[in-house]
């Protein structure tokens, strides 16, 4: 058993789509490890000092950038996993407790999982809440499609989870205007840790055609599910999307039919959204859907189910076919009507559900 | 050209079947009468396999699946899918919470060797208890290479080919002459197709080999200390408010309320 609190570390991956989010990851290590308490390694192919710089204003005690002068670009997971390792070697005390805190993407949970089987650590998986009692590390996770909370203890003294990064802390922007010149030098450490790196897997790489807009920093999502039918509803909801600013996303049933991309789910297995309103089209509201959901983001229904569990979610709603609905909300979308028809006015028509 | 395939499956509790307290058995336990069913990731893999084995007929199609002694239901369900072989794992339900052992006792049932396998696949989340560390982890105890979230497969004598997509980037990867570990996630793609109807039947009256994993001595990583039941934690303080009348004063109504959400949360 742990004595004493572990160390925390935070691993910072430039190549991944959690770069713009780092700093708020250190932040969310922060609340772990206590203020100035979280030591960050950065794992990339290249230079990094801008981000080492944001990192620090966010309240990382040293900033490690730890690279190796034949990784491949784009980056690659085998390399960056050798790099990695072998940074966590240099830094970190093996004999000392600690916890190493990824993002939560899919690039974050592999190399959380894959480090700590290469180091003998203990992979506690994505975790919602990590708390120290006593010394020791408590995990707390969802399961069983987020019907149930689960807590898990570590019997060793590394630990590895991958944790989405909590709002607040500064926006990148906000970090970056403090100024470059605010490094401390001293807490800033170049390390290339020494090869050979493994060889570079064959890849070939082609840009999809039906492109993917980023869901993550989307102000607005607009999303089907398995009640659209067919894939000739989402020109509808690519139209609504369009005319709030927002991005089409789906459902896995939805993308398991071919109606949206793969990179356009949202969900337990999907992507983790927290747009300033989520439109659900179709959507039943299952639990694993509502997990890719932030918590505080309100939702807007239409689906033809009154009993629908995203009705019991949702801030407002339609019970009807959106075949009929949703042509006239994309015409209000588009002509701005809407814009006219006051709380009072809505609420004057509305039923509440108890 | 002879090709080994091995796919792993995990099974899911049916999310349809509402959990209680009573199936909550104990710290890291769920009761063996909640029924379970093939998880859509345990189906895109099974489907991949089925695939390469459409392609080439000297391919082997080996299913094990990680269950308990009761799970005959799920046996006889991937039973139908006439897999080359099937076997049934079984597990203690305290180890699915700990991936790094599980990933062990995984990769001794599946052996090494002259059996390995050219390519294992599992679902990009192996069952209730993981959400993605037992694939890599699976990939550390074999010494394997890994690709993660895996559309499609293919085997040629050029090397195997696993596609899958990062964004906008749709990504082959190749792999030569090593066996490799290829978690996979859903797609239209790799959509599970129907059993016959002769072999559904047939499956019924098949005899499961049932193994149980040896588990002794396997160092454990995490242990659960306490399995709750989540009470469902409510987004908004205020019931949701339905819309009425008219269809076009409902899409006005509708509208004004999600720009007032926006000018609110923006």
């Amino acid at each position: 058993m742990a004595e004493h609190s572990p160390e925390v570390y935070v691993l910072v991956l430039p190549d991944d789509e959690s770069a713009s989010d780092a700093h708020a990851l250190v932040s969310t290590a922060g609340r772990v490890a206590g203020p100035g308490a979280v030591a960050a390694i950065v794992v990339s192919s290249g230079p990094h000092e801008e981000l080492a710089s944001q990192l620090l204003t966010a309240g990382a005690r040293c900033v490690t950038l730890a690279s190796h002068p034949s990784m491949v670009r784009p980056a690659q997971t085998e390399q960056l996993l050798s790099v990695l390792v072998q940074a966590i070697a240099a830094v970190c005390d093996d004999q000392a407790s600690a916890l190493f805190l990824f993002p939560a993407t899919s690039l974050g949970d592999e190399l959380s999982a894959r480090s700590a089987a290469r180091l003998g650590g203990t992979a506690l998986g994505r975790c919602q809440e990590i708390s120290i009692d006593q010394g020791r590390l408590v995990a707390h996770r969802a399961a069983f499609g987020g019907r149930v909370d689960v807590k898990l203890q570590a019997t060793g003294t590394r630990s590895f989870a991958s944790i989405r990064a909590a709002r607040g802390g500064g926006t990148a922007p906000e970090l970056a205007a403090a100024g470059p010149g605010a490094i401390d030098r001293q807490r800033v450490r170049m390390l290339q840790v020494p090869g050979p790196l493994p060889a570079p897997m064959e890849v070939d790489y082609s840009t999809d055609t039906a492109q993917a807009q980023p869901l993550e920093s989307a102000r607005v999502v607009v999303s089907g599910g398995r009640g659209m039918g067919g894939p000739e509803g989402f020109e509808q909801l690519r139209a609504l999307a369009a005319a709030l600013g927002g991005v089409v996303a789906g459902s896995l049933p939805a993308v398991d039919a071919g109606w949206v991309p793969v990179a356009s789910q949202v969900g337990q297995s999907g992507k983790y959204v927290t747009p300033c309103v989520y439109v659900a089209v179709g959507i039943s509201g299952t639990l694993q859907h509502l997990a890719g959901i932030g918590e505080e983001v309100p939702i807007a229904a239409i689906n033809s189910d009154p009993e629908a569990n995203i009705f019991k979610e949702a801030q407002v709603g339609i019970v009807g076919d959106w075949r009929t609905v949703l042509p006239l909300i994309v015409e209000a979308a588009l002509s701005g009507r809407g814009d006219g028809a006051t709380d009072s006015d809505a609420r004057a028509t509305e039923q509440e559900r108890t | 050209m002879s090709v080994k395939v091995d796919v792993l499956i995990s099974g899911i509790t049916d999310p349809k079947w509402p959990l209680q307290e009573r199936d909550l058995e104990g710290p890291g336990a769920i009761g063996p009468a909640i029924s379970r069913i093939l998880s859509p990731f345990d189906e895109a893999a099974i489907e991949c396999a089925l695939k390469l084995r459409d392609a080439n007929k000297a391919t082997q199609v080996r299913l094990t699946v990680a269950c308990s002694a009761e799970d005959l239901g799920l046996m006889r369900t991937v039973a139908s899918f006439r897999p080359d072989q099937l076997r049934g794992l079984v597990i203690p339900q305290e180890f699915f919470w700990d991936a790094q052992a599980l990933s062990q006792l995984l990769g001794q049932a599946i052996g090494g060797g002259d059996a390995a396998a050219d390519i294992v696949l599992i679902g990009r989340e192996f069952g209730d208890c993981d959400d993605g560390a037992v694939p890599p982890c699976l990939a550390e105890a074999l010494g394997y290479p890994f690709a993660g979230l895996v559309q499609e497969v293919r085997i040629g004598v050029d090397g195997k080919f696993l596609v899958r997509e990062r964004g906008n980037v749709r990504e082959s990867l190749r792999f030569r002459n090593q066996p490799v570990v290829a978690s996979v996630t859903n797609a239209k793609s790799n959509r599970l197709r129907y059993p016959l109807m002769k072999n559904v039947m047939a499956a019924k009256r098949e005899r499961m080999d049932m193994t149980p994993s040896s588990t002794e001595g396997l160092p454990r990583h995490r242990v659960a200390s306490s399995v709750i039941l989540r009470r469902p934690k409510l987004r908004s303080a205020s019931a949701c408010v339905l819309l009425s009348g008219p269809d076009a004063q409902q899409a006005a109504q509708f509208m004004a309320s999600v720009r007032r959400l926006l000018s609110s949360h923006g």
